[in-house]
């Protein structure tokens, strides 16, 4: 017995003891009732956040609570560049809340004076979107790298060291053989000529028998993703400086072909928008409002508004999102893939045949007859165009002199006068025959207009429905509905329309809507935005320096030039050869073909290139196609590409293959000067700026790692023009000195501020309390002139600078008008080639078959029979294409994609909902689990971008020797990108837009099988 | 149902701790399933304390049997434990008691008030109980084995039980059999309820987990009194008795019954005519968690220990056995999988939550439990529990 009661105070003993030994931080925190556990900074509320606005009970006005910086800044959680208001708690300096900024014009209808005191504006708050809110998280990613990683095995192992700056920037810059200290076989030996190598090579030609090719510098290429505004002014700053045109941003796997087609409508703007708030009937074309576009939660918030003030809207997709909703005032129109050009065309034939378009508007053939008959644009429409077979000016507007008319003043096109019959100068006449056909001085020719009809008249309105699948009665019912409200309707599309093969020809027929009933520049119409107030030039030239010139050459994606002025084309003629296929395309219309850089590396075509950088890059992940074993295994041979640099803020799914990762500042960390979107009317400018101290390490001398403070190391270290000491012109002719990024970013805020010779007034001393300015000038005081910090800091205190809301509208017309000539015929485009085919593309909108790049229908490429869906991407109000796997409270909202179908569609595959399946594609497969809906169109497949990451943190890494562990919740969910279609005719490029340059992200057949 | 409970299913046993956790910060951790077992095994012990008072002699010194006289202070034990477990789980644990000190109105649309202020007043009734549930005798000689200067303490901690019986006063014993009712089901309900009260989370919405928590509280509590008391006694006293009353028995079978159609008519419901949220759920079921559900709830939470106890099987000492280590474990399954089930579900209907396991839950668990057997053996040691009296005859055998 005595044992047994030995035993029970044994185990009384042990369990109490030990029990409250375990616990002994919960009890001890406990027991004190002044300091429990992790303190409550409130009794009753505990860890709730601290208001940053206390209310004084006695007046019931907010004052600003003293322990916390409130700055404005901009997001970049997504490309909307909203503005935010950042809540900084001052004793520990990070960011503490993230709300939106009221002064700017995304986060408000009704954003406030730029005048008004911030202490005003407790009670008339920003919004921002969820993915704003969370941005903190992307800042304080435990996943962040905060200094240089040097690989220490090959690349991808995901092997790294930690190394000083220095030794970083030694090793990048001069070269030899750096990579002795890894223990990766393949480069061990490896000679890297580094940056000094390569620009002491500056004055050699790339390719002596080819010129144009322009100088071995050439051989640096930056292949940047997202970087805007004066970032990347930054950027090109230092390729003009090194002598290389390679540097580029992501836009082909995001919308180009929008860009482009937007181009050859309004020359020189690469979007218009509608006013929606106005508008009495808008089309939304592949996108939603509240789903994606510029900005997201703008439009969506005037979709909103103007829905309840009665405007109707239709969202015309194969997917219905969020803003696609039903009901009397908005309607979703489900559309097989890639026709929106079928239906558009359909569209315009109806308008054309019924008479129901602005006929007089499209007859005023310059901008002063136009406005002389009280319009506010003026169009091609009337201007006539050279169809003779063989003339050799066939497809180009007919020119006075070929006409017979004496070249006068002004353009150099040619209408027919409607009064006179004859042939007149389109710059003279004041109006003009819309619909012509005839002969002019011998020579065939047509109206643009009778361009357009024909081509709209290749099909008929049944063919258009069988093509596009929505019926040729509703076809007709949506043409008569848009033209209906006069100029108070608009077409309104993104990247659903465009991501295809027949991109450019899909925007450019949606285009011809617009036109067509006249809608730009009027309320309730199509608006090309307020514009900017710049920043480049004024009190100081950012754009100039001495000895900074322009690179030149062909750039290695061959974008922006044409195959037939190349000498590889003037040789094969030359020889008699068929000068067609090129051996890659050439895209001489188009820009920032990001998804052709690293196929053309390898290749070699046109030339090879020595040292890559990856900014904010990862085209392993999001370029169609690309994320496959062949190609990863190509780059990762040093032997192809002997030296590659990564800016990364995160070991990404594309950095990990780096030699090198330079860590970045992140959105709250860096500089950038952006232009407000064209949606919200008016003129601004938003600042993004360093609003918390960087958590990146810092060099010798003080300055936080980044971007720029890489490229101004490297461009210091080879004594590169337009950096160091003597570096940036003011208009006084002294020369300021580039030797901190802010040196560049606040003289690009000076000239924000004292732009348009109107400048802001200067940053109120309780404005500087509020934002806690005073530390921040101090740091970087000698960047500028005293005289010009109050007002370079009044800029900051509102996050940029903005015109006031009511500049909108001017009466019944928009406040900021676009007066250059529309076109609804693309001479350019009519006059170049296809360089693979070496046949012309159309120079009118229509509506054109997918096909490869070689011209091989997708439909015979891939039968339906083999291949019965179509995979589709799309961008959820959560997620942000590539990165965003860091915010964990997005990822509680949504922590997995699916795999979604529409009922019909499961039935035919036997799958129910929550099934996992194989989604197979020509180029392998991917698992995911299906979810049913009957928002999607039947033979479809979409799934939402952001999920199913191997880097950023989704797997383990080795950092110094220590193993860091990945989370789980960033590789949840199914990436299809990687398996997604490439065209067979060229080697690792997927299905393109050979005219828009857009990489196809909705193209891919596909087809489920159970797991 | 074939859905829930499928061959294809029971193949590949999947380890617990591959569900184990979110991977986010959520308000619930394992450590809230814990609390919710603790709770309801204190639930299901009163309950069959009340039973035991109301059914038996237990009034009377002669029939209490040992089994009786530990459900409360193993009761006592478990809360304790089950306190100490959210006491880690909320990072603040004196915020707890913020309302004593601070009012309640601060907590208006806070379910968390009934449970701080009844669940202690719970705690305090069973330790009282604890010492009412011996002889007055038995409770005066086991306080005279500790030094005389500790008596005031002791006779403090004992609530002076040694000078009354609350079964002396037949008024006050159905006073307090009564309260003891109202405990022994708001425990296991009240964590139901909590997470009930918590908006949008399809497993926790549902009045199904609620029933199913009561259900597996008295299946618990008759395991106990069946086989898991008789060992403890067994550990505290050297003697081996044996529960031959078959009303737990057929208690626990008659309350895995309740849990059991609950439970498939609950996943027939939600399959078959649930909303969007419940689908949800179904697919979280049938999916993600089928194989461990299958496992750990349906087959040895349920049909095991019910096939065990309502058949002849039942007779057998070692099917006693299996059965009430299957009602433990499963009953800590469905808790498992309602906590972090539920949390693996989102808002939005996308996808479901991966899991991690926090090592700090795991070492919490641990000294909760080490805690709890510490405070048993003293209690144990208070009531001089191996000086007891011999078991009764009628209702056991000492051996």
């Amino acid at each position: 017995m005595k044992t047994r009661r030995n035993f029970l105070k044994l185990c009384a003993a042990a369990g109490i003891g030990g029990g409250a030994a375990g616990y002994y931080d919960v009890l001890f925190h406990m027991i004190p009732f002044n300091d429990r556990g992790e303190k409550a900074p409130h009794p009753v509320y505990g860890r709730s956040d601290a208001p940053e606005w206390l209310l004084d009970r006695s007046t019931g006005e907010h004052r600003p609570n003293p322990d916390f910086a409130l700055r404005h800044t901009v997001d970049l959680q997504c490309h909307s560049e909203c503005g935010l208001r950042v809540k900084i708690d001052k004793k520990s300096g990070r960011i503490a809340r993230i709300i939106g900024n009221p002064y700017q014009a995304n986060c408000r209808s009704d954003y406030l004076d730029y005048k008004m005191p911030i202490a005003k504006t407790a009670r008339l708050p920003g919004t921002v979107c969820a993915r704003g809110n969370t941005g903190l998280q992307t800042v304080y990613d435990p996943y962040r790298v905060t200094v240089p990683l040097k690989r220490t095995g090959p690349r991808g192992a995901n092997k790294w060291k930690p190394i000083s700056w220095e030794q970083f920037i030694k090793e990048v810059v001069e070269g030899g053989r750096i990579f002795a200290d890894t223990d990766d076989p393949a480069s061990k030996e490896l000679e890297v000529l580094g940056f000094r190598g390569l620009y002491e090579k500056r004055n050699e030609p790339m390719d002596p028998e080819a010129p144009e090719m322009g100088r071995r510098t050439n051989g640096l290429v930056i292949q940047g993703g997202r970087i805007k505004g004066t970032r990347r002014k930054f950027q090109t700053r230092f390729a003009n400086a090194f002598g290389t045109v390679n540097e580029f941003e992501h836009t082909n796997v995001c919308e180009v072909s929008h860009h482009i087609a937007t181009d050859a409508v309004y020359p020189h703007k690469h979007a218009v928008k509608p006013d929606i708030r106005s508008a009495e009937f808008v089309m939304f074309w592949g996108t939603s409002p509240g789903d994606a576009n510029f900005p997201m939660q703008t439009m969506a918030k005037y979709t909103a508004e103007a829905r309840a003030r009665g405007t109707r809207y239709v969202v015309v997709d194969p997917v219905l999102h969020r803003g696609g909703v039903g009901g009397d005032s908005a309607e979703w129109v489900s559309i097989r893939p890639g026709t929106d050009g079928a239906l558009a065309m359909g569209m315009i034939r109806w308008m054309i045949e019924n008479g129901r378009y602005n006929a007089d508007y499209l007859s005023y053939p310059n901008q002063r007859a136009a406005e002389a008959a009280g319009e506010l644009s003026h169009t091609d429409a009337s201007f006539l165009v050279i169809v003779e077979p063989g003339h050799e000016r066939e497809g180009a507007y007919l020119s006075p002199a070929e006409a017979g008319l004496a070249v006068g003043e002004g353009e150099g096109h040619v209408v027919i006068g409607a009064d006179s019959g004859r042939p007149e100068p389109a710059a003279e006449a004041g109006k003009a025959r819309l619909d012509h056909a005839g002969t002019v001085n011998g020579i065939r020719v047509k109206s643009a207009f009778r361009l357009l009809r024909e081509s709209a008249n290749r099909h008929s309105l049944e063919e258009y429905a069988a093509i596009c699948g929505v019926a040729a009665e509703k076809i007709a019912d949506l043409a008569r509905e848009f033209t209906s409200h006069g100029r108070k309707a608009a077409s309104e599309f993104y990247r659903g329309v465009v991501k295809h093969p027949n991109g450019f020809y899909n925007g450019f027929a949606l285009h011809m809507l617009n036109v067509l009933i006249g809608n730009l520049n009027w309320k309730g119409g199509i608006s090309a935005g307020g514009g900017s107030y710049g920043g480049m030039t004024g009190i100081y030239d950012l754009n100039s320096a001495p000895g900074l010139s322009k690179a030149k050459g062909i750039k290695i994606n061959r974008e922006g030039a044409h195959y037939e002025s190349s000498t590889e084309y003037r040789k094969k003629v030359a020889a008699g050869e068929d000068p067609y296929p090129a051996r890659r395309p050439w895209f001489p219309h188009t820009f920032n073909v990001y998804s052709e850089l690293l196929p053309s590396i390898i290749e070699g075509y046109p030339y090879k290139a020595d040292i890559l950088i990856w900014h904010m890059a990862t085209p392993f992940y999001s370029v169609p196609g690309q994320g496959n074993e062949e190609l990863i295994e190509k780059v990762k041979d040093p032997n192809n590409i002997p030296l590659i640099i990564a800016s990364d803020i995160v070991i990404g799914d594309t950095s990990m293959y780096a030699d090198y990762i330079l860590p970045d500042t992140t959105f709250m960390e860096r500089w950038v000067h952006i232009g407000l979107h064209e949606t919200t009317l008016v003129k601004g400018t938003s600042v993004r700026w360093p609003v918390i101290e960087p958590l990146t390490g810092k060099t010798a001398d003080g300055r936080h790692f980044s971007y720029e403070t890489f490229l101004i190391d490297v461009a210091e270290a080879l004594g590169l023009p337009g950096f160091g000491k003597e570096a940036i012109p003011d208009r006084n002719g002294r020369l300021w000195p580039l030797h901190s990024r802010e040196d560049y970013f606040l003289k690009i805020t000076a000239n924000v501020a004292y732009a348009d010779g109107d400048p802001v007034p200067d940053v109120a001393e309780e404005d500087m309390q509020i934002c806690d300015l005073a530390a921040f000038r101090k740091e970087f005081e000698d960047s500028l002139p005293a005289d010009q910090w109050p007002k370079v800091l009044q800029v900051l205190a509102r996050g940029g600078r903005f015109e006031p809301a009511e500049n909108a509208w001017d009466g019944e017309r928009l406040g900021h008008r676009y007066t250059k000539r529309l076109r609804i015929y693309a001479e350019e485009v009519a006059l170049s080639r296809n360089a693979i085919t070496g046949k012309r593309f159309p120079g009118t909108p229509m509506w054109l078959e997918p096909a490869t790049i070689a011209g091989t229908p997708l439909a015979e490429l891939d039968p339906k029979d083999k291949w019965p869906l179509k995979i589709l991407t799309y961008k959820g109000s959560l997620q942000t294409h590539s990165r965003l796997s860091s915010n964990t409270i997005l990822r509680e909202i949504q922590p997995e994609n699916w795999i979604e179908i529409n009922v019909r569609t499961a039935a035919e595959f036997g799958l129910k909902d929550g099934d996992l399946v194989w989604v197979e594609t020509p180029h392998g497969r991917r698992k995911g689990r299906v979810k049913l809906r009957e928002g999607v169109l039947p033979g479809v497949i979409t799934f939402s971008v952001g999920y199913g990451h191997w880097g950023y943190g989704a797997s383990a890494v080795d950092i110094g020797g220590k193993r860091v562990l990945p989370d789980r919740i960033r590789s949840a969910g199914i990436h299809l990108n990687p398996i997604m279609r490439r065209d067979p005719d060229v080697w690792q490029m997927p299905l393109i837009d050979p005219v828009g340059g857009s990489a196809t992200f909705f193209e891919t057949p596909a087809r489920l099988q159970h797991a | 149902m074939s859905e829930f409970l499928s061959l294809d299913a029971i193949w590949a046993v999947p380890p617990l701790n591959e569900l184990f956790n979110v991977a986010h910060d959520r308000p619930f951790s394992l450590l809230f399933a814990n609390y919710s077992w603790l709770l309801g095994m204190a639930g299901g012990l009163a309950l069959l304390w009340v039973a035991y008072t109301i059914s038996f002699n237990a009034r009377s010194d002669e029939g209490r049997h040992p089994v009786y006289k530990l459900a409360m202070p193993l009761a006592a034990a478990t809360i304790v434990a089950g306190f100490l477990n959210v006491l880690a789980e909320v990072r603040q644990p004196s915020r707890l008691i913020y309302g004593y000190t601070q009012g309640w109105y601060n907590w208006d649309t806070a379910i968390i008030k009934y449970g701080i202020i009844i669940l202690p007043l719970f705690l305090m009734t069973c330790w009282w109980l604890s010492f009412q549930s011996i002889s007055r005798e038995q409770l005066e000689r086991g306080i005279a084995r500790f030094p005389v200067k500790l008596t005031p303490l002791l006779d403090f901690m004992t609530l002076w039980s040694r000078r009354y019986s609350i079964f002396d006063y037949p008024m006050l014993s159905r006073v307090v059999i009564g309260v003891m009712i109202f405990f022994g089901f708001f425990a296991p309900l009240y964590s139901a309820v909590f997470l009930m009260y918590e908006h949008g989370v399809p497993v926790w919405n549902s009045p199904a987990q609620a029933l199913i928590f009561i259900a597996t509280a008295l299946a618990k509590g008759a395991a106990i009194f069946m086989v898991f008391a008789p060992a403890i006694y067994f550990l505290g006293t050297g003697r081996r008795i044996e529960l031959r009353e078959r009303r737990p028995r057929w208690l626990a079978v008659a309350a895995l019954v309740v849990a059991a159609v609950t439970w498939f008519g609950w996943m027939w419901w939600i399959s078959r005519l649930g909303t969007l949220p419940d689908q949800q759920l179904a697919v979280l079921v049938s999916g993600p968690y089928r194989q461990a559900i299958v496992w750990h709830w349906e087959i040895i939470g349920l049909i095991l220990p019910l096939v065990l106890l309502a058949t002849p099987l039942g007779k057998l000492n070692v099917s006693r056995w299996l059965a009430g280590i299957g009602i433990l474990w499963g009953s800590y399954a469905i808790r498992y999988f309602v906590v972090v089930g539920g949390q693996s579900l989102n808002r939005s209907g996308a996808g479901y939550l991966g899991a991690t396991l926090d090592w700090d839950v795991v070492w919490y668990t641990g000294f909760s439990f080490l805690f709890l057997i510490g405070l048993l053996a003293l209690l144990m040691l208070l009531m001089s529990y191996n000086l007891g009296d011999r078991p009764s005859l009628q209702e056991g055998e000492a051996k």
